[in-house]
Formats: C-alpha cells, structure tokens, sequence
C-alpha cells in the first residue's frame, strides 16, 4: 500500500527523461549559438581596437560625463584586470569613473592606496565621500570613485534614519502641522549629508556573468543606461568603445 | 518489471520523431493560419487591396525591409476578442520591424527567411501575403460556405497550436522557472508610428499584449507579474496625450470589472503600486474598486505601477515608517509623543516592509521591450539580484517565443544569481 505500483510511475518517468533531454538539448543548442556570438563579438572588439571602423574612431564622448562599472566581486580581486581596465578608460578620455561591486572587495583592495592621495577637489562639488582618489595614469587625470553594497540600500536606510531623527529631534512647530512628508530632494540633500551622493553616471557598465546591477546605489541608477560586456576576465577595449559609440547614438526623453 | 534499456530508448527515440514532426507541422499550420487570416483581412477590407491594406503600406513593404508575415498568437487572438477597441486594427497579422539583433540563429527556420531581403526575392510567406487572392479563386465560389469550414480549420489550428505550446512550456519548465517577472512595456507609441495608425492604438494594443502575457505566464506558472504602466514622468507629456491615456486606462480597468472572464480564469489579484492620488478620481476610483474587488484571489497576482517612480516609491516607504514610529512612539508616551523615545536605527528591513511591494518577491526578470538599456526609475530597490533583459521588439510585438526566450536566458544565469543572493544573505 505504501509502494506506488512500478507500472504506474514508469510513464512519468520516461516523460521526465524526456523532457530532461529535450531541454539539455536545448540550451546545448544556446551554449553553442552563445559561443559563436562570443566569437564574432571578440573578432568585432579586435578590428574595431585596430581602428579598422573609421565610425569608432570619431564618435563624441560630450554626452558621458560619469560613467559606473560594476564588478563581480570574484572578479573584482583581479587587480592587475582593474588597472587595465582603468587605464584604458583614461586613454579613451573617460573623466569621472564609479567603481561598484556588492561585496566591497575593491574599497577593500584599492583602500591603503587612496590614504596617500585623498584629492577630493573634483569630488567636493559631488559631496561624495572620501573614497575617491584622482588617478593619473596613461597621461591624462580621471577621478575614481569606489563604493560598495553599503552604499546600496543601506545607505539610503541611514539617509532615511537620518530623515527621521531630523523630525523626531527637530522643531515641529515650524512645520505648521503634523503629516510628515519627506521629498525626494530631502532623501536627496540627506544621501549627500552621509556620504552617499554621488553623481548619477551615464553610462553603467556591468562585468560579470549576467546583467544584474547587484544593487549599485537605487538614488544614482534612475536613467542610467546599463551595457552588459561579459566577464571581466575576457575584457576588450573595442568591446568598451563599441559601447561609447552605442552610448553616443541613444536618445533619452526623460519619460516624455 | 522494468523495460530493458533498448525498449526505453526506442521509445525516446519515437517520442522525439513525433515531437520533430509535430514541430514542423506546427510551422506549416502557422502559414496556413496566416494565409486564412488574410483572406478574411481581404473579407473586410474589400477584394481590391492586397493583405497589406493601404497602398502606402504595400509602399512601404517594397521600400522598407519589412517583412509581413508573422503571426498572432491563440492567446494574442483571444485577448483581441475579449477587448475588442474600435481602434484596433482587424490585422491580426504582426508585421515586424527590422530586429538590430537577431532573435538567433537557432531560430531561422522556424519563420520565413523575410528580414534579409533587399532585392525582389521573395519568400513563400510573402508571394502568399501580396499576389493577388482573387485571381487564384474561381468567381462562382460563395464566400457563405467557406466560413464554416474556415471556422473548423481554425478551430483544429488553434487547438494544435495550443498542444505545441503546451509542449514547449512542458520542455522549459524542467529548469528553474522565475516567480516573479517585471515588464517595462515601452514602445507602443514608436509601434503605432511605424505602422502609420493612430497613436492611441498602439496604447491598445499594448494593453492586447500585456493579456496576452498575462496568460502565457499563468501557463507557465509565473506568480508575480508587475508592469510598468504610466511613469509619473510620463506627466510631462502633451496634456492630451495624458488625458487619452487616462481614459484609455479608465476604460480597461472598467472593461476588467465588467468581463471578468480573464480575471477568473487565473483568479488574478490585481495591486495598484503608485500614487494614487496624482490620478483622475474616476482613474482613482475604478482602480481601488478592482483591487478591492480582487483582494481574496489567491491566483497569479498583477501588479501595475501607475503612476510610479522608485525614488518616490522609497521616499513614501520613509514617510510611512515615520509616520509609524511616531504613532508608536506616542502610543508609548501618551500625550508627548516627542519625549525621550529612542528610536532603533532605521533598517532595510523596515523600509522593505513599507515598500508597495511588500509581500511580493523581488522580480527574477525585468523585461524592457524595444532594446533600451536604462530601468527609467523602476523597481530599484528590488531589483538588485534581477536579470535585466531588453529585447529588441516593441511591447505591442512582445509574444509567447519572446517569453520563452527571456525565460532560456534567466535559466542560463540561474545558478549565478543565486549564487550570489547566498553569499549575500551570508553577509547579512
């Protein structure tokens, strides 16, 4: 009575096994299709990096003010790949560059080098915090900034702690009532208050697996355009300026 | 008794025979379904114009590298039918603009090789779609009689092609299936542009879609799905615009109370995420009395955010908890609600609890449709583990196979993502 009849459950077996198949076929067949994209993608980024593309070798970069990399953090402790990556960001003119994984690995790695060389001048007018250093590398100067998942939702948990002790600790009667309402420019002025108020990038770059933004600061994410480029450690440069020359050609309407 | 290993794989062998073979067929009842849809196009319009009904269209298709024949869905039939709008256009065929990035090669044959003409080549789908029907029929045959028999061919098609997706689901679902999917249903105004019809249509037949979707994740065993409906950006727009919008949405929300039927059929719980009160109170008001009326489904639930901002929905999260704290607070003190109560530090937790999403998981997928790469202020908060995808058609195009490739490609970066959202819940 406990033992389901052997004759019964084989027809659910066979059927498992076959849609098991079926669907190991499947995304067999996406793996491979995946890696003949990969192939074409590689052999694009390597003409267009010996400048056989004359359209990549003219593309204005006025529109890219700020521009965000997220990293996975197993890939991020491959530092020698960030310095790479960072210096040709500075080669193709790149200003103001965040740099963002979810675990902190990279505040953690580049952290006893920026102790030396807190130029915060172009950071000040951001009110970002001291986690910025200016880089000089590859012959022209660009301002790096470094933040991690506690930048993410916890630092707009502490905006809003801060948002809630300013009511609770201040002076009600100049509100003139009771409803609390907090505006965005409030969270805003509060993010910046505690450190966390960066300038909204542009362009983010995402260097992993999957596109996920793995929690990049919500407050800095609102019309940021999002570039998946793969793993870090099959990086291009003509896979960066394919996606600069991308980035040139859209066209944002703000929601109108 | 177990079969020996040579009878089992006889049998699988046979099973994935008849699966080949009903995938092929498939591909020809779709031909033969378009070929009755424009005959009974041509039926409405008149026996002068060809399936692409306007001249400038066929204009269009000789010029543009457009290639006419791609075909509406059962569910995307059936969403037309239950919503009928005086402005949806009777073309039930979807015609398709030139994709930037190919659906795959994997899935060449399984549509008409149309996108990579320039020349006068033609396709067997097109030769069908654009020579001339009435030559080809005899002029004494009655168009009465063949309705009957078009009903029942449609009707044998519809029920195979619902077998097929049946079968499709059934292969997917062996791999991680995602709870919760998020739409940003962008394009309808670039989809009505394109196609030269009012832009207000295109609204329409966005909102065909989305049921369309809808039921195709009930089928799959989708249990959250939120859209992005109105923007509180989208207030930017002509007045008139938002004012048709409105009223559009006024119009489905009703046309939802009224005909139930698809609200029954995958006992749908309907959520409003927004601020509701930037709304019109006729908006406003058919909008609670449908979440009202749909609060004790325990089905899929719908979730539409109108009009919706992230960086709104996280300031209303601080607002209430405030609010919350300071009721507490004074529910501790009496009458002095100020005096000496300490407060713990706010955390994520207590800001996720005043989310609009609160009791729903994060999404396992956002979808943006018509390839824009930015998330526009949606679900930032929620989405920090989500697999961000933005595929090349517009929302009014959006089908069953583009779901189920969406769905392919979060299954092949399931074990990353969770992954990490274990080493994050470590950390935590």
């Amino acid at each position: 009575m406990n033992q389901s009849p052997p004759h019964m459950s084989q027809p659910s077996v066979i059927i498992n096994l076959t849609l098991g198949l079926l669907w190991f076929i499947v995304h067999l067949a996406i793996n491979i299709f995946s890696l003949w994209s990969r192939l074409i993608y590689n052999i694009e980024s390597y003409l267009i990096s010996i400048g056989l593309f004359p359209k990549y070798r003219k593309f204005q970069l006025e529109r890219l003010k700020y521009l965000a990399i997220v990293v996975d953090s197993r890939e991020a402790k491959n530092v020698a790949k960030i310095e790479q990556l960072l210096c040709w960001l500075s080669t193709i003119g790149v200003k103001y560059v965040c740099l963002y994984d979810i675990d902190g690995v990279l505040n953690k790695t580049f952290e006893p080098t920026m102790n030396g060389s807190r130029d915060v001048d172009s950071g000040n007018s951001h009110d970002v915090g001291a986690n910025i250093k200016a880089l000089i590398c590859c012959r022209s100067e660009m301002t790096v900034e470094y933040i991690s998942g506690s930048d993410g939702k916890e630092g707009i948990a502490k905006a809003a702690n801060l948002l809630c002790s300013t009511y609770f600790n201040g002076d009600r009667d100049a509100r003139g009532n009771d409803e609390i309402v907090f505006t965005e420019a409030d969270m805003s002025g509060a993010l910046k208050a505690i450190g966390c108020g960066g300038p909204e990038p542009d362009l983010l770059l995402v260097y992993g697996p999957a596109r996920c933004h793995l929690g990049f600061p919500a407050w800095r994410l609102r019309y940021t355009e999002i570039m998946h480029m793969g793993p870090l450690n099959s990086m291009k440069y003509g896979a960066i300026v394919k996606a600069f020359y991308n980035f040139s050609k859209k066209y944002q309407n703000f929601g109108k | 008794m177990l079969l020996s290993f040579r009878a089992q794989s006889s049998k699988l062998s046979e099973l994935s025979c008849l699966l080949l073979g009903a995938w092929s067929l498939w591909v020809n009842l779709q031909l033969a379904i378009a070929k009755i849809q424009a005959i009974r196009f041509k039926e409405l319009h008149g026996p002068a114009q060809g399936s692409s009904s306007a001249p400038e269209e066929r204009g269009k298709h000789a010029a543009g590298d457009r290639p006419p024949a791609r075909l509406s869905t059962s569910w995307g039939r059936e969403a037309v039918r239950r919503f009928p709008a005086a402005e949806t256009q009777p073309n039930l065929l979807h015609t398709r603009r030139r994709s930037r990035r190919p659906f795959g090669a994997a899935t060449f044959f399984l549509r008409p090789r149309a996108r990579a003409r320039r020349g006068s080549a033609k396709s067997p789908a097109e030769l069908i779609f654009t020579t001339p029907l009435d030559s080809r029929r005899p002029a004494t045959q009655n168009p009465k009689m063949e309705k009957p028999d078009e009903l029942i061919a449609t009707g044998v098609l519809a029920s195979l092609q619902n077998f097929i997706r049946k079968c499709i689901i059934a292969v997917i679902s062996y791999g991680p299936m995602p709870k919760h999917i998020a739409f940003i249903m962008d394009g309808n105004r670039r989809y009505a542009k394109f196609r030269s019809i009012k832009e207000g249509s295109g609204h329409r037949l966005g909102f065909s879609a989305l049921i369309a979707s809808l039921l195709y994740c009930y089928e799959m065993g989708v249990e959250y799905i939120t859209v992005y409906a109105f923007s509180i950006d989208n207030f930017k727009r002509d007045p008139t615009e938002v004012q048709s919008l409105m009223e559009l949405m006024e119009e489905k929300i009703n046309e939802l109370l009224e005909n139930t039927s698809v609200i029954n059929k995958v006992n749908c719980k309907m959520n409003f995420w927004g601020n509701l009160d930037l709304l019109s109170e006729p908006v406003r008001l058919a909008a609670q009395k449908l979440m009202a009326s749909t609060a004790e489904n325990k089905g899929l639930v719908l979730s539409v955010c109108m009009p919706y901002n992230s960086t709104s929905e996280i300031v209303n999260a601080v607002n209430q908890l405030c609010a919350e704290r300071r009721e507490h607070a004074g529910n501790c003190n009496g009458n002095s609600p100020n005096n000496g109560v300490v407060h713990s530090d706010v955390s994520v937790e207590d800001l996720d609890r005043h989310m609009y999403s609160t009791g729903c998981p994060d999404p396992d997928i956002v979808i943006r449709t018509s390839g824009e790469t930015r998330l526009s202020n949606f679900l930032l908060w929620q989405t920090t583990f989500s697999h961000l995808q933005n595929p090349d058609p517009l929302w009014p195009e959006f089908s069953f196979r583009h779901l189920v490739w969406a769905i392919l490609q979060y299954q092949r970066v399931y074990p990353y993502i969770e992954q990490n959202k274990r080493l994050s819940k470590k950390l935590l």
